[in-house]
């Protein structure tokens, strides 16, 4: 079997990435993620102790 | 371990090794050993991240910390996603558009060829050496628990992964990351699910977390400012970012793993998923330590939980003083019982004044617990002079000693196969570096595709010996996770500094760049010798040092222009 080439990308070959319309709002999305994950963490903890 | 156990463990392992060597067939050339031909999709990526970032020491210790620290560790990740987002923008769109095998072959297209070797050395020592103690993290371990010698161990361990990975490369670590993944969290799930099934009748999951977190375990968030404070959300987030950084950045072992994406946007998003998943997963991997403290309520723990070490003291000369401080554990335990059921009903009955009352009594019950099982790592320590830390230990102890059959044998192989996944990557890079930026650039640079594949698995085989070599004196380098965080510390500072010059001060040439890696060091290593600061802000110093250096040279010394 032959092995497949690498490819050689453009800007426009690069994909986008699911849920979002392009990789901004995507980082956006993980930063915040971060946010509502601390304010979860604050919460369980106030919530339990 | 009954003959169960050794079925399931023995499964588990044949499964990711031979599955490993049935992902070998495909390699024809350097690309597919090294890079597995840039083919692999985001899910492939992301889990290889992860099973490289978790070692063994992630699953026995983390629950371990959460029981005798609670859940503040979580803190510590983060920085993680922050770096991500970095690296997302920054690091992975060059090393895609330049093609490169290593993040250090990077470093000569915008340098030149020393500062390349230079980095390219610093990570190899680094890493060969670190390895050699992910090795034996678990093979200690694993022996007390077998009671096998730790030569056969750490032979097993790091002999396991040579099999797959000098025959397989990169698409054999990769696969075989998503299979050990796939064991690991199936492990802990049923593990967690084992402990809140063996709390007694009347005590339901939230009831366990609410009597852990009366107890202080649920610790998650501190806001405040305090340098001397490990674990808050400001050394997460600003030590963590950079700390992550630099490892996700420039440690080949994690870069390769990105590196094999088929696309910018696949090595991107396995990065990104990377940033959500990781948090989450150390939450949950502490919420099994929490109840496994909530479980020790109701039921009498160990007073010390490494097995071996107990065995030591209770056959010396302080036996009887030993046996005492049991005696007085197990009275205090049996006091406290009462104490915890009343505080569970209180919380059943939003008895607010009863929560109170129950956790004040219960507050002071611990802190004599705590009194006792210090006396007892002093009188261990006294007896054996050694290992009174038994945090690694505390997890494993309830896995052997309340799981049922079968459990045990996946618990142990998701230990093992945790400390694989690692060590896979890190010999895959080894390998990775040894061939692209020492062997392929400087001694045969015409060979052919096969030549540089039956070279690559010859250097990953030599690798995995010498892995196996330093893992049988890392005896001899104390605390494990401490010694593995000094290895980092060491180097990670001054290589991301080289790396952040390249990619943001365009000013600075390679002349200086390579004088401000090697002063700063020689500075890290006298900071380190000489005790000027606790070794984790060497990353900090290392990196600001290589910057202000490569810039202030590059300022009285300028780099001429080439005609």
């Amino acid at each position: 079997m032959r092995a497949k080439p690498r490819s050689i990308q453009t800007p426009e070959q690069e994909g986008l990435p699911p849920f979002v319309k392009s990789w901004p709002q995507m980082y956006g999305l993980i930063l915040g993620v971060l946010v509502a994950m601390i304010v979860f963490f604050y919460a369980f903890m106030i919530h339990f102790q | 371990m009954s003959y169960l156990d050794w079925i399931v463990l023995g499964l588990s392992l044949s499964f990711i090794v031979g599955y490993g060597i049935y992902r070998s067939w495909e390699n024809k050339n350097i690309e597919s050993y090294l890079l597995a031909n840039q083919s692999l999709p985001w899910y492939h990526v992301t889990l290889s991240l992860m099973a490289t970032q978790a070692s063994a020491i992630t699953f026995l210790s983390a629950p371990g910390q959460a029981y005798t620290d609670g859940m503040r560790f979580v803190q510590f990740y983060f920085g993680l996603p922050l770096a991500m987002v970095v690296l997302c923008i920054t690091f992975v769109p060059k090393f895609h558009k330049l093609k490169v095998f290593t993040a250090y072959e990077f470093l000569e297209g915008r340098f030149d060829l020393r500062t390349r070797s230079l980095t390219a050395g610093l990570f190899l020592l680094q890493r060969g050496l670190s390895t050699g103690l992910s090795i034996y993290a678990p093979s200690i371990i694993l022996s007390a628990i077998l009671g096998w010698d730790i030569t056969w161990t750490n032979i097993i361990s790091g002999g396991l992964v040579m099999l797959y990975t000098v025959t397989g490369g990169a698409r054999a670590v990769s696969h075989t990351h998503l299979q050990q993944m796939g064991i690991v969290t199936l492990g802990m799930v049923i593990a967690g699910v084992t402990v809140v099934k063996l709390l007694p009748d009347d005590v339901s999951f939230t009831d366990a977390i609410h009597v852990a977190g009366k107890m202080g375990k649920t610790n998650l968030i501190d806001f405040t400012f305090d340098l001397n404070n490990r674990y808050n959300v400001w050394s997460g987030i600003i030590g963590g970012f950079f700390l992550q950084l630099s490892y996700f950045g420039t440690d080949q072992s994690q870069v390769g793993r990105y590196l094999t994406g088929s696309s910018i946007g696949n090595s991107r998003l396995g990065l990104a998923m990377n940033g959500l998943l990781k948090i989450p997963m150390q939450f949950l991997i502490l919420l099994v330590g929490v109840l496994v403290f909530a479980f020790y309520q109701f039921t009498t723990p160990p007073l010390f939980f490494n097995q071996v070490q107990v065995e030591k003291v209770m056959s010396s000369q302080y036996a009887a003083e030993y046996q005492k401080l049991e005696d007085k554990h197990a009275q205090i335990q049996s006091q406290k019982r009462p104490h915890v059921l009343a505080l569970s009903a209180a919380l059943d009955t939003d008895d607010e004044a009863g929560i109170a009352r129950e956790r004040d009594v219960l507050g002071a019950t611990e802190s004599e617990v705590q009194q006792v099982r210090k006396e007892a790592q002093a009188l261990i320590s006294k007896a054996n002079g050694q290992d009174t830390n038994d945090v690694n230990y505390i997890f494993l102890r309830f896995v052997i000693d309340y799981l049922p059959a079968g459990l045990v044998g996946l618990l142990i192989a998701v230990i093992l196969l945790a400390s694989m996944g690692s060590v896979a990557a890190a010999y895959n890079s080894l390998a990775s570096t040894t061939v692209i930026d020492v062997y392929k650039r400087m001694v045969k640079t015409d060979g052919t595709p096969e030549h540089y594949v039956r070279v690559s698995r010859w250097t990953t085989f030599g690798w995995g010996i010498f892995c196996i070599i330093v893992a049988q004196y890392a005896s001899r380098l104390g605390s494990m996770i401490e010694a593995v965080n000094v290895l980092g510390s060491l180097f990670y500072g001054v290589i991301l500094g080289v790396f952040l010059v390249a990619f943001y001060f365009k000013s600075i040439g390679s002349r200086a760049v390579f004088w401000g890696a090697v002063i700063g060091e020689v500075f890290v290593f006298a900071s380190y010798i000489y005790e000027l600061t606790a070794f984790l802000w060497l990353n900090l110093i290392g990196c600001v040092l290589v910057i202000f250096i490569a810039w202030l040279l590059e300022k009285v010394w300028p780099q001429p222009v080439k005609a």
